[in-house]
């Protein structure tokens, strides 16, 4: 059988080769190219948002859902940026420790912050194929209506 | 606690995560006497998420000893569920994520997921910690923490 590219690397470009995907992930945020962003993403992946509030999901299962989901979101930004990123990686080559914070200019006024952390999975690719997501809700959800089209 | 000298990474992280497995399991059992001996004396507990009316950090054994004592007085009954360690590549630091279940004293049932990132000094205490948690979950378990005003 086969073994998958991602396997045959060591654990230290694993990590370094995890480290520039998740620089990528944010910096296309930031650019709102989310049908970019989504290639980073297995097509299988799957979030979970424990804090999530209103409409909001907890889960969402798939690419395809993650990046319609997050085409709402960027739509309701006139700009974001992010004021803190770092990533601490884990003893598991695939996972990392991120922790970031956002500063968006919503597109109905004002601004939103937040203070996240997050853990991403990695498959042998080099593909997200889990992320744990945690922002504090409180933040989060007078704003929620402001990021979505819908 | 044993100091570092000739352990392997991987040592340490098992020791950590042990020391993690023992901290959850004397909070089931109430016992913050023996829980706070795994802290460092001069630690540091940072709760970003708290909801207004609870510190954001706490510095020193005393005050994180004190602040989770009343919490945990809070509960009739609690458990942790599963402990889902991960271990980061500095063997000192361990992150997790634990799903407190409880009934509190006031009867009401309280259920919450908590993430955090705890480091270990060179003895194997928790010398920082990072605790994040839904805050709106929260705000009922910190209600039932503080003393009654006297209402009856």
């Amino acid at each position: 059988m086969a073994m998958p590219e991602g396997e045959m690397l060591p654990a230290a470009d694993r990590r370094a080769r995890n480290i520039d995907s998740l620089r990528r992930y944010f910096r296309l945020l930031e650019e709102g190219e989310i049908d970019e962003w989504s290639t980073l993403w297995a097509a299988e992946g799957t979030q979970l948002v424990p804090y999530a509030t209103g409409a909001l999901p907890r889960e969402i299962n798939g690419r395809d859902d993650i990046r319609v989901l997050y085409r709402n979101i960027a739509a309701g930004f006139e700009r974001l940026r992010y004021l803190v990123l770092e990533f601490q990686p884990m003893a598991d080559p695939d996972m990392m420790l991120a922790r970031w914070r956002p500063l968006c200019h919503l597109v109905g006024g004002g601004e939103y912050t937040n203070e996240s952390f997050g853990i991403f999975r990695f498959d042998a690719q080099g593909k997200i194929v889990h992320f744990v997501e945690y922002f504090n809700p409180a933040g989060f959800v007078e704003n929620y209506d402001s990021f979505s089209e819908e | 606690m044993t100091p570092n000298e000739r352990r392997t990474a991987e040592q340490l992280r098992e020791r950590n995560i042990a020391t993690l497995r023992n901290y959850f399991g004397l909070l089931r059992q109430k016992n913050t006497d023996a829980w706070i001996d795994l802290w460092a004396e001069r630690c540091v507990a940072f709760l970003p998420y708290a909801p207004e009316g609870v510190p954001r950090m706490l510095t020193g054994r005393p005050d994180v000893h004190a602040f989770h004592r009343d919490q945990i007085a809070a509960y009739r009954e609690v458990s942790f569920g599963e402990l889902a360690p991960l271990p980061l590549e500095d063997p000192s630091r361990v992150a997790a994520r634990w799903f407190p279940r409880g009934r509190l004293v006031s009867g009401a049932d309280y259920a919450n997921e908590h993430f955090g990132i705890f480091e270990f000094d060179g003895s194997g205490r928790i010398a920082v910690a990072t605790e994040f948690f839904d805050p709106a979950a929260a705000t009922a378990l910190v209600d039932a923490s503080r003393p009654s005003r006297g209402a009856v």
